[in-house]
C-alpha cells in the first residue's frame, strides 16, 4: 500500500514539502492535478504542514484501525485556536481531505454545544446579531414548539 | 479572541462547510441555538432540516411553509390533529394570490409518524397518502380505532417500503389484503395487536408482498399454516413471533427449511414451542444472528445446544426462565463468541463460574440482563468488568449480594457503562456509589429499594454522572434534601426520577427539583413532609414536565395546585389519587392544562361530587384516560358519562 515515491508540493510560501504519494493522494485535490502538468496549489505553509500531519496519521492508523487512539491523537490536534481552526479548515476545504475536514467540523461543532447560550456562541466566534428584535422573538416562539 | 478580523470568523465559511457543521449538532437544542445566532445560520437551519416532530399544532402551517425540504414529519404528539386539520394542511392557499400553496411540503415527504392519531380517519390518510407520491414509511401504531377502511386508504401509496399498524385492532384480513396488493414493495410490516388476523391474511401477505424483510405478528392467534407461508419469504430477515399462543413446534419446523435469509427471531413468550422447535431454527440457519426466546423454554436440551455449536455468528441471546447447566455455559461460550447481548432473567442454574466462563470467551459483550439471577456474586461482576470493557447496559436487580467490592470493579475497567439496574441490592451503600459514579457515561440508574445509600452516596452520582437522564430512587428511604441538592447541581440533564416514599423530602428538596430544567417524568408518590410551596417549586422550574404522579402526597394544599394548573403546559399525565385537593383547584388543573391526557382522580378526600363532574366537564373534549372512585359511577351524572364516553375517554373505576 505505501509507495516509496515522493511527490513535491510547493505552498504559496514557496516552500517545498516532499511528501510520499500514498498520503498526497488523500487530497482529492492533489489527486486530480497530479495528471496535470505544472500545477500549483496555493495554500498558507503553516496549515500544508498541519494538513499533511493529519493526513499522514490517517494513512498510518488505517492499518491497524484503532478508533480510540485516532480520536485522542485527533482531540489535541485540533485544540487550537479560532483563527488556527479557520485556516485548517479553509485549507481542508481547498485541498479537498475529506477526513480533516469531518475533524475540524465536529471541532466546530463541539465548541458549539459547550457553549451555554447564543451569546456565548456569538461571542465565541465573533459574530454579529443581525437580527431584529421582533424577528429574534418569533424565532424563540417557534423554538417553543419542539420542546422534547 | 478578543479582536477577531471580520474576514477570519465563522460565517466565512461557504455554505456546504456551515452544513457540515450544522449537520453534526444533533441534539435539538443546540439546533435551536445555532437557528438563534444570525440569519445566515438560520437560513442554513432552514435549508437543511429534513427533519421534523411538531407538539403545538397551531404552529404545524407555519412551519410546513417555512421548511420546503422535510422528508420526515413527525405528528405522533400533537393529539389533536384529525382529518379537518389535514385537509388544512394540504390544500389552503396563503393570503395573497402570489403566495405557494401551502400543500407542496407533502411532495418530498418520505417519511410520516402518526402514531396515537386516533382523530384521524380513512379521509385524512386518504387525503395524505395521495398528496405525498414519495411516501416510503408511515407509522400509525396505537390508533384503535383503524381498520380496514384506514388500510384501504393506505394501500393507495404505492411505493410504501415501511408500514407500522401495531394494534390498529380492528384491521382483518380483508384490510391487510388490500395493503398488500396495493403496497407490493413492502419490506416491513409490523402488526403486534392486530388480533383479527388470521392465516388467510398472512397467506395472501407472503404471496403479494416477497421483498418483505421484517415481519413482526407477535400476539396474533395466527398458526402453524402461517409459518407455512411466511417460510416461503425468501428475503425475510427478521420474525417476530412474541407471544403466539397458537404456534408451536411443528410450526417451527416449516421454518427450517424455509426463510432462507433469516437472521433474528423472536419466539419469546409462545407457550408451545420447546428445546425440540428451536433445533428446526437452529439447523436450518448457522447464521442466525439473534435467537430470542425468553420465557418459553424451561431449559436448553442437550440436542439444541448440539446444533447451537454451529451458531458461530450468533449477536444476540435471550433465553430468560430457562433452565441453564454448566454444559449450557460450556457450549456458549466455546462456539458463540461473538455475543454482544445475553438475556438470563431469571434463569435457574446461574453461578458465579458459569458467568466466569461466559465471559471470559465474549468479550464483546455489550448488554447482560442477570435479573433475579440471586446466586451472583462480586466475584462475576469482578470477571465481567475485567473481560467486558465495552459492556454499556447491566441488569442486576435483586442480585443481593453484590456489594461495593464489585462496583469497585465496574466504576475501575467499565467506563462505557451507560445503563446498570441495581433495584434491590441492598448490598449497595454509599461507597458502592462513589466507585460507581466513576463511570461518567452513565444515564439510566435503577436505584429502587437499595435502602443503605444515603445523601452523601448520591453527591457522588451528582459530581461525577452529568449525563445522567433517568434515575430511580424508589423507597431510598435514606434519601433526603441534600442529597437532591447535590442531584440538581451536576445532573442537568435529568428526565426521569421517582422519588417515592423517599419519606425525609420536603419543600426544600423540591426547591433544588425546580432547578432541574429538562424533568419530564416525576413520580413522588407519599411524601408526607412536601406542601404547597415545594409543588409549586417545581410546576415553576420543570417547564417540561409532563408526567406527574403524586399520589398520598397528602400535605400539599390547593397552592401547589393553582401553580401547577398555571405554570405545567405540558403536563399530559398526571395522578392525584388520595390528594387534598379542592374542587376548585381540581377544576382548574383540569380545565387549564391544554395537554392534559390522562388523569388518576381516585378518592380525592376534599372534592364533591359536583366539583369532579365540573372538572370533568371542562377537559372532557381533550382527556382519553381517567380513573375515578368508584362509588362515583353511581352519583355523577349519566349525562357527563355519556359525554366522554362519545369523545373516546376510557373510565377506569377503583
Amino acid at each position: 500500500m505505501l509507495s516509496s515515491k515522493n511527490s513535491a508540493l510547493e505552498s504559496k510560501d514557496n516552500e517545498i514539502f516532499e511528501v510520499e504519494e500514498s498520503i498526497a493522494i488523500q487530497s482529492e485535490l492533489i489527486k486530480t492535478m497530479a495528471t496535470m502538468v505544472n500545477s500549483k496549489a496555493y495554500v498558507n505553509e503553516r496549515n500544508q504542514m498541519g494538513c499533511w500531519k493529519q493526513a499522514n496519521y490517517h494513512v498510518e492508523q488505517n492499518n491497524k484501525i484503532v478508533d480510540e487512539e485516532l480520536s485522542d491523537w485527533e482531540s489535541k490536534f485540533f485544540e487550537v485556536d479560532m483563527d488556527d481552526l479557520h485556516e485548517l479548515f479553509m485549507a481542508a476545504n481547498y485541498l479537498e481531505i475529506e477526513s480533516l475536514l469531518n475533524g475540524v467540523a465536529k471541532r466546530v461543532a463541539d465548541i458549539i454545544k459547550a457553549c451555554m447560550n447564543v451569546e456565548v456562541i456569538r461571542q465565541t466566534f465573533g459574530i454579529n446579531n443581525d437580527f431584529a428584535a421582533q424577528q429574534e422573538e418569533e424565532i424563540r416562539k417557534l423554538n417553543s414548539w419542539n420542546h422534547i | 479572541m478578543l479582536s477577531f478580523q471580520s474576514s477570519k470568523n465563522l460565517l466565512s465559511l461557504t455554505e456546504d462547510l456551515l452544513v457540515r457543521i450544522y449537520e453534526l449538532l444533533a441534539a435539538e437544542s443546540d439546533r435551536k441555538s445555532f437557528r438563534l445566532v444570525c440569519r445566515e445560520f438560520r437560513r442554513i437551519d432552514t435549508l437543511t432540516r429534513r427533519h421534523l416532530r411538531v407538539i403545538r399544532i397551531e404552529f404545524l402551517p407555519i412551519l410546513l411553509r417555512k421548511y420546503p425540504r422535510l422528508q420526515s414529519l413527525d405528528l405522533s404528539a400533537c393529539p389533536r390533529i384529525d382529518d379537518g386539520v389535514v385537509s388544512l394542511l394540504l390544500t389552503r392557499v396563503g393570503p395573497g394570490s402570489n403566495s405557494p400553496i401551502l400543500g407542496h411540503w407533502a411532495w418530498g415527504l418520505k417519511s410520516l409518524v402518526l402514531s396515537r392519531a386516533t382523530g384521524l380517519r380513512f379521509s385524512g390518510l386518504e387525503m395524505l397518502a395521495r398528496a405525498c407520491p414519495c411516501l416510503e414509511s408511515v407509522d400509525v401504531s396505537y390508533c384503535c380505532g383503524f381498520g380496514d377502511r384506514e388500510a384501504a386508504a393506505l394501500s393507495s401509496a404505492v411505493g410504501l417500503r415501511e408500514l407500522n399498524m401495531d394494534k390498529c385492532l380492528q384491521l382483518t384480513d380483508v384490510g391487510l389484503a388490500k395493503i398488500a396488493v396495493g403496497c407490493s414493495k413492502l419490506e416491513k410490516l409490523s402488526l403486534k395487536w392486530c388480533m383479527e388476523m388470521t392465516d388467510l391474511g398472512i397467506d395472501l401477505l407472503c404471496k403479494k408482498c416477497v421483498d418483505l424483510k421484517y415481519l413482526d405478528v407477535s400476539y396474533l392467534k395466527v398458526t402453524n399454516e402461517s409459518l407455512h407461508s411466511i417460510a416461503s419469504l425468501l428475503k425475510l430477515e427478521v420474525l417476530g413471533l412474541m407471544a403466539c399462543p397458537l404456534i408451536d413446534d411443528v410450526g417451527l419446523h416449516f421454518i427450517e427449511r424455509g426463510c432462507p435469509s433469516l437472521k433474528v427471531i423472536d419466539v419469546s413468550r409462545c407457550e408451545g414451542v420447546s428445546s425440540s422447535g428451536l433445533i428446526f431454527v437452529v439447523r436450518g440457519h448457522r447464521n442466525l444472528l439473534e435467537l430470542k426466546a425468553g420465557y418459553c423454554l424451561s431449559e436448553l436440551s442437550t440436542a439444541l445446544l448440539h446444533q447451537m455449536k454451529n451458531l458461530n455468528h450468533l449477536e444476540v441471546i435471550r433465553i430468560d426462565g430457562a433452565r441453564i447447566s454448566e454444559t449450557s455455559f460450556q457450549v456458549i461460550s466455546a462456539n458463540c463468541k461473538s455475543l454482544v447481548e445475553i438475556g438470563l432473567s431469571k434463569c435457574l442454574g446461574v453461578t458465579n463460574m458459569g458467568i466466569m466462563r461466559l465471559v471470559s470467551a465474549c468479550i464483546n459483550l455489550r448488554v447482560l440482563n442477570l435479573t433475579c439471577c440471586h446466586s451472583i456474586t462480586d466475584a462475576a461482576i469482578s470477571a465481567i468488568a475485567y473481560s467486558c470493557r465495552s459492556l454499556v447496559c447491566l441488569k442486576v436487580e435483586s442480585c443481593n449480594m453484590i456489594t461495593e467490592k464489585g462496583l469497585c470493579q465496574l466504576g475501575s475497567f467499565c467506563l462505557l457503562l451507560e445503563e446498570i439496574d441495581l433495584t434491590d441490592c441492598c448490598g449497595v451503600n454509599d461507597k458502592g456509589l462513589e466507585y460507581l459514579s466513576r463511570c461518567s457515561e452513565l444515564s439510566c440508574l435503577k436505584l429502587g429499594l437499595c435502602t443503605n445509600i444515603s445523601n452523601k452516596g448520591l453527591s457522588y452520582i451528582g459530581f461525577n454522572c452529568l449525563k445522567i437522564h433517568e434515575l430511580d430512587l424508589y423507597r431510598c428511604t435514606g434519601i433526603g434534601d441534600d442529597g437532591l441538592e447535590a442531584l440538581s447541581n451536576g445532573c442537568k440533564k435529568l428526565r426521569k426520577l421517582n422519588l417515592s416514599y423517599c419519606n425525609e423530602v420536603s419543600d426544600r428538596g423540591l426547591g433544588y427539583i425546580g432547578r432541574l430544567e429538562e424533568l419530564s417524568d416525576l413520580e413522588m408518590r407519599a411524601l408526607h413532609k412536601i406542601t404547597g410551596v415545594g409543588l409549586e417549586a417545581v410546576a415553576v422550574g420543570c417547564k417540561r414536565l409532563a408526567d406527574l404522579d403524586m399520589k398520598h402526597c397528602e400535605k400539599v394544599g390547593d397552592s401547589g395546585f393553582w401553580a401547577l394548573a398555571y405554570y405545567s403546559k405540558n403536563l399530559r399525565q398526571i395522578n392525584l389519587s388520595y390528594c387534598g385537593i379542592s374542587d376548585m383547584a381540581l377544576c382548574m388543573v383540569m380545565g387549564n392544562l391544554s395537554r392534559l391526557q390522562e388523569a388518576k382522580l381516585v378518592h380525592l378526600s376534599n372534592c364533591t361530587v359536583e366539583g369532579v363532574e365540573l372538572a370533568l366537564r371542562a377537559c372532557c373534549v381533550r382527556i382519553k384516560k381517567v380513573k375515578l372512585f368508584a362509588p362515583l359511577r353511581f352519583m355523577l351524572s349519566s349525562e357527563i358519562l355519556e359525554i366522554l364516553h362519545a369523545r373516546g375517554c376510557i373510565i377506569r373505576w377503583d
